[in-house]
């Protein structure tokens, strides 16, 4: 691209950086908020403490909500990659017949509102008494973040050379280990950077924790949505800085992982 | 178009898998989705036309209550508001985007990004802080001398329109940016050489070839709007409730779950028949694999 | 052996319900724990401190509070008795909720409650409940913007003309009633002659000042947010809460003049698993008059205790809608009334706030 020196880029330079602005200003703004000495908030935040990041430490409550959702989403990562990855590899090198009904599956929890599969998932799993529990939360998070594992596995597994496999099991390796051997580790990387984006999204879903939480299993969304409406104070834009830190770092990882895995699958 | 993705997608060569292989690699996948996904919707289908007994009572509740129908109508006007504003901010962001090179491509990439990544909730709040009477906004424009009254911000149809349009927007850039992406370079070139103005290649040439990315975008943008549920929540008054906030009512204060059933049907089917209407431009594939 | 177990155990029966006659309720064994569901934050942490606590080393029963926002209390307690596995014991309840909602709780039997018949004001034990505190939806005012003319009444919070500005009225709990009733008090009706109310008179009353109002508050923190930050200068608010911000030294005050009764009541949930704990905890709340006076200083709210208004000093004792002075100027709805036509209340409430 040229640099802009007409009117005409330079007006859509300047466009794009306004909008570019309106996305991270209210990013940014929750930064100064966190450090306000004032109990409730107001702009400009006066003073500067950390006293209501030392409250989220403190609190047990926020702990135990916090502890949980890093329980859920971690178990979510594991279960979502795997059962992902599995799924993918069986589309791309099987012979299925379910290519339709696993796309239709596999997007829908993404097309149908989120608050009618919470509000589903909370009259059934209230019923068999999953509802507030670990495995509740794992099972509809997988759900969740499923479509994100598979399609970041299939470019991936579609970009590794089928016949490598077919090498290794023509020296007399079995599928299985074909798989562990060779094409496991080329993809290790996307599969590890899906696991982390499967951790954040489950970490940072609201809606059908919202409904799913129980009494005294509640995520971490869920206690800030309570905090907001019934005792708005720092501690949130406190949280949230730490969300927003805990997304860049995973941002992160994700690229660091996915350049490396760019460089492997090229120089195979 | 199916048979073309299939290709890209799940391309099959080398040495296939059995059948049977096929199968049990696959039914984790299909036994989570039917426990977790299809049955409870399905159940509450069925609650919604059988309880308190076999009935069309709670669908006729949400046509003929003039009160639903009207939140109904809201929800789809706010979703398509989003999406008109989305179109509006977002394809100049992608077309930027899909032309800029190096540290500027990065930048522009992680500033569209990032905010996926980041908890709704998180931006939700942090438009309630700068929606207060006391907030950024009309602290900003007070000292500049813009007005001397601060504005009424939050709780209006204004600021949830805002705010989701915050959040949905990178649904919109991702798609719109693949599209111009896929446009292959000689074609502005070509029509440069053929003596075309900038303004017209845009617009004849890369703007026709944009239009899968804009739809897909806009569908998706819009689908995902009308079930929204947090940001209507918190920053929305009730005097202009979106449908999800009824739902939510109706389950955890009014405790009418037939009726709530009902209306989540409606919204269910109605966004399935518009995905399925609209199947084969909707790109997941594209968005996915960009967003990470 | 069967038989001589049976015998002992009718025996022990017999033996318990004459004995919880004559005796006070603590000579019965009572469950190991006991789930209190209420209303988390301060209410909940001085409920613990002032009553949780002693009642936990007293009767040497676990407590376990429950924070939950009253109407998610009672989907989740509709839900666990459509499975049949019920949590809660001790559920928050409003006077309406006494008798709209009596197929979902136990029956209170006063006569086992002597610490309540002797401690508590007359109408502390219901048929489904016992009064826990008191308060009242009253007017809460911006000092500094009614500096000169201070805002009474119902008819004044209608009156834009002389009181210009930004109104809030609350769009939870008992909304459905409270906002109608101030709308009727507005037009002139008479506190005694309010029921049963005229809802169309109501509505079109409400009508006037649907423009000038600026928020529908969800919460009570967040009734506090918009008296703080102006984003109204008057506004419906709970007694406590308005207490709270006026306590914070934020310019504001209220008016107790028509001022709506609200009383929360601790009622118990049909299917209690702790049931004897419950109706054990329900007495003890009223015996001790000592515990009460910093527990409605810490709340903002009056308890139903009779001794406990007295140990305050006069001056503070106004702080409350119990008190002499205040509790006359309340607006005492009929519950019975609003329990009976709950659900036509609502349909007209949401019909007219969603239009």
């Amino acid at each position: 691209m040229k640099p802009p020196t007409d009117r005409g880029s330079l007006a859509l330079a300047a466009y794009v950086y306004a909008v570019l602005a309106f996305i991270i200003v209210p990013l940014v703004i929750v930064i100064p908020m966190s450090f306000s000495q004032n109990d409730y908030l107001t702009f400009p935040p006066s003073g500067f403490t950390l006293k209501w990041y030392s409250e989220y430490f403190d609190s047990r409550q926020w702990r135990a909500a916090t502890w949980l959702s890093v329980q859920v989403a971690l178990l979510t990562a594991l279960f979502a990659s795997v059962i992902g990855t599995a799924a993918t590899y069986a589309m791309i090198r099987g012979r299925s017949r379910l290519v339709t009904a696993f796309q239709i599956l596999l997007i829908g929890p993404i097309i149908v509102p989120h608050i009618a599969l919470a509000v589903g998932l909370y009259l059934f799993f209230q019923t068999i008494g999953l509802s507030g529990t670990i495995p509740g939360f794992v099972l509809a998070h997988t759900v969740l973040t499923l479509p994100f594992v598979v399609f970041t596995m299939a470019a991936a597994l579609g970009k590794v050379d089928a016949n490598l496999e077919a090498a290794a099991m023509s020296c007399g390796a079995t599928r299985f280990q074909a798989f562990r051997l060779v094409t496991l580790p080329l993809v290790l990387p996307n599969l590890v950077s899906s696991a982390l984006f499967a951790f954040i999204i489950s970490f940072d879903e609201p809606v059908v924790s919202f409904f799913l939480s129980g009494v005294r299993q509640k995520t971490l969304p869920r206690r800030m949505f309570e905090d907001i409406e019934q005792n708005l104070t720092p501690v949130i834009p406190a949280i949230a800085t730490l969300l927003i830190v805990l997304s860049i770092l995973i941002l992160l990882g994700a690229q660091v992982l996915r350049s490396r895995s760019v460089t492997r699958i090229a120089s195979q | 178009m199916m048979e073309a993705r299939r290709s890209h997608f799940w391309r099959s060569d080398g040495r296939r898998l059995s059948g049977l292989s096929t199968l049990l690699l696959l039914l984790p996948f299909f036994a989570l989705v039917a426990f977790v996904f299809v049955y409870p919707i399905l159940q509450l289908l069925v609650i919604s036309i059988l309880e308190p007994h076999p009935t069309s009572e709670n669908y006729a509740r949400v046509v003929e209550n003039p009160v639903h129908m009207r939140v109904l109508l809201r929800t789809l006007w706010t979703a398509t508001l989003v999406t008109a504003l989305s179109v509006v901010l977002g394809f100049p962001v992608a077309y930027y985007m899909s032309r800029a090179k190096g540290t500027v491509a990065a930048l522009v990439a992680v500033c569209v990004i990032l905010p996926l990544w980041s908890s709704v909730l998180v931006r939700t709040a942090a438009w309630s802080f700068l929606f207060q009477r006391n907030g950024l906004i009309n602290s900003a424009l007070m000292s500049l001398g813009l007005t001397s009254q601060p504005f009424k911000l939050l709780y209006t149809q204004s600021a949830v329109v805002i705010a989701m349009t915050h959040v949905l927007l990178p649904f919109m850039i991702l798609p719109i940016y693949g599209a111009l992406r896929s446009i292959p370079s000689d074609y502005a070139r070509a029509a440069a050489v053929l003596g075309a103005t900038r303004l017209r290649t845009f617009l004849e040439v890369i703007l026709p070839l944009s239009l899968p990315g804009v739809v897909s975008g806009s569908l998706l943008v819009f689908l995902t709007a009308i079930g929204f549920f947090i940001t209507p929540a918190l920053l929305g008054s009730p005097q202009e409730m979106m449908i999800s906030t009824l739902v939510s009512k109706q389950i955890r204060e009014v405790l009418d779950w037939p009726f709530a059933a009902a209306l989540v049907g409606v919204l269910t089917v109605f966004v399935t028949l518009l995905a399925v209407i609209f199947s084969k431009t909707l790109r997941f594939d594209r968005l996915m694999g960009n967003a990470s | 052996m069967l038989k001589t177990g049976w015998m002992w155990n009718s025996a022990a029966v017999v033996l318990a319900s004459v004995l919880s006659g004559a005796l006070p309720a603590a000579a019965e064994k009572l469950e190991d724990q006991l789930v209190i569901a209420t209303t988390g934050g301060l209410m909940g942490n001085t409920l613990a401190k002032y009553f949780y606590d002693p009642f936990q080393k007293a009767k040497n029963v676990e407590i376990v509070p429950v924070a939950i926002e009253v109407p998610d209390q009672w989907a989740r307690a509709k839900a666990m008795q459509r499975t049949g596995k019920v949590e809660f014991d001790i559920v928050t309840a409003t006077g309406p909720d006494l008798v709209g909602r009596t197929d979902m709780l136990e029956k209170i039997d006063c006569a086992k409650l002597p610490n309540v018949q002797k401690f508590g004001v007359s109408d502390a034990c219901q048929p489904y409940g016992v009064a826990r505190t008191t308060g009242g939806m009253l007017i809460t005012y911006n000092t500094e913007t009614f500096k000169n003319k201070a805002p009474k009444t119902w008819a004044d919070f209608w009156d834009v003309k002389q009181f210009p500005g930004p109104r809030g009225l609350p769009d939870t709990g008992d909304s459905d009633w409270w906002v109608p009733v101030a709308a009727l008090l507005a037009d002139g009706v008479k506190p005694e002659q309010l029921f049963p109310l005229d809802i169309n008179r109501a509505y079109k009353k409400l009508d006037e000042i649907r423009p000038n109002v600026a928020v529908w508050w969800k919460t009570g923190d967040q009734v506090q947010q918009i008296m703080r930050s102006r984003e109204v200068v008057m506004a419906m608010s709970y007694s406590g809460r308005a207490l709270a911000v006026v306590k914070e030294g934020i310019p504001v005050a209220m008016s107790w003049d028509q001022a709506i009764r609200d009383t929360g009541y601790m009622a118990v949930l049909k299917g209690a698993p702790d049931l004897k704990a419950a109706m054990a905890y329900l007495d003890f709340f009223y015996a001790s008059s000592d515990a009460h006076v910093p527990f409605m200083r810490a709340v903002n709210y009056a308890t139903a205790s009779k001794s406990a208004i007295e140990l305050l000093k006069p001056e503070e004792r106004n702080l409350y809608a119990t008190s002499p002075e205040n509790y006359e100027k309340l607006v005492k709805p009929d519950f019975a009334w609003i329990g009976e036509h709950r659900n036509e209340l609502r349909e007209r409430w949401m019909a007219w706030l969603t239009r």
